[in-house]
């Protein structure tokens, strides 16, 4: 009589521990940043920054003055050149981007782009002050419809927050942007 | 009564060990396979021009290879590859040919030379990064060892592997090279 009762519980424990091992978040999804989804034009508040997207412009090609060389990049797909105001909450910081397309791939700051005049990888924003500062994406132009603009803070954004800035009205594309100090 | 039982008790002593060597020989056997197949280069199969490879995050497809005369005066000639990459991923890659970086392995007489320097043909500067769904050509450029020869050189390119959930944290990661192909040409512009 003793037996239906050991397996009982044999069966009971192994059909908890699989329903959690089924159930339990695995490390890529634990370990992410808090999303915040901010509509066009609104203000997103994060933990350490507060940030705007205020433009949206899309390029063939573009155009800047970096190390005294004219530079002119070109590209298959479509320069996306975006404008934001932010500034820090807690302490002077900088901020990452990425461009999330409407796929879902996420294209990161193009380095193709390093050394524009207010370029996001060389801006710090301060606490209280509010900064300008223009991010570079190159990517194919159907990610741009229903895409949007992943802000974080500094380096890696685990545990922080993410904010999901939802583009402005989408421009014409022009053939070049320049960029001027 | 007491042979019964002695004869009955060999018997099922006979049996679990016939048993037990078995599992045992089957686990052996399964373990010795699995380190022949570990030990045993295999031979990854040959590509030609124009034939796209599969590197893990990203394919290449070599277009040319051919002899260049040097960059700059005083300089050693150059071995180029001119080569289609594309970015399999969903995201941006720095680590083109993985990390650490390991892009076409290429050697002569069996000598293997150091790692080439990749630019985008673009705009000739270095390749440092790869979008995803945006194709792009580049030039790997090796220098010529002041002893080659020109004969037929082997490339061989490698593969990392996808985890979704490694060992260590159970993180997604990419890991292990293993060679995917090899190309054995003869450059262009050889004598």
């Amino acid at each position: 009589m003793i037996w239906p009762g050991r397996i009982a519980i044999v069966l009971a424990g192994a059909a908890l521990l699989g329903g959690m091992m089924q159930t339990a978040p695995d490390y890529n999804s634990v370990v992410q940043p808090f999303r915040h989804h901010v509509a066009a034009g609104g203000t997103g508040e994060a933990r350490s920054f507060r940030a705007r997207f205020t433009g949206l412009r899309l390029a063939d090609r573009i155009a800047f003055r970096h190390f005294s060389r004219d530079l002119v990049r070109d590209s298959d797909g479509v320069f996306l050149v975006a404008e934001i105001e932010a500034e820090a909450r807690l302490a002077s910081q900088r901020l990452d981007a990425v461009w999330q397309g409407a796929s879902g791939r996420r294209y990161a700051l193009s380095r193709r782009a390093e050394g524009i005049p207010r370029g996001l990888e060389s801006r710090w924003f301060q606490p209280g002050l509010s900064n300008r500062a223009v991010a570079v994406f190159e990517l194919p132009e159907d990610e741009v419809a229903g895409g949007a603009l992943v802000l974080t803070g500094g380096f890696i954004a685990v545990f922080d927050s993410a904010l999901y800035l939802a583009p402005p009205a989408l421009p014409e594309r022009q053939p070049i942007i320049r960029f001027e100090p | 009564m007491t042979e019964t039982r002695r004869t009955s008790l060999l018997r099922r002593l006979r049996l679990r060990l016939a048993a037990s060597v078995g599992v045992a020989a089957a686990v052996l056997v399964g373990l010795w396979l699995k380190v022949q197949d570990a030990r045993a280069p295999q031979e990854p199969p040959a590509v030609t021009l124009g034939q796209a490879v599969d590197q893990g995050r990203t394919e290449i497809t070599p277009l040319s290879l051919s002899l260049a005369p040097p960059e700059r005066a005083g300089e050693p000639g150059r071995l180029l590859l001119r080569a289609r990459l594309l970015n399999l991923t969903g995201e941006s890659q720095f680590a083109v040919f993985g990390f650490p970086p390991h892009p076409p392995e290429l050697a002569s007489g069996g000598v293997v030379w150091p790692e080439p320097e990749v630019t985008l043909d673009r705009d000739g500067e270095l390749l440092a990064q790869l979008h995803p769904r945006l194709a792009e050509r580049v030039t790997l450029a090796w220098q010529l060892p002041p002893d080659w020869q020109p004969g037929p050189v082997s490339l061989t390119f490698h593969r990392q592997i996808f985890k979704l959930r490694d060992n260590l944290y159970g993180m997604s990661n990419w890991l292990l090279f293993q060679p995917a192909a090899r190309m054995t040409i003869m450059p262009e512009g050889a004598p």
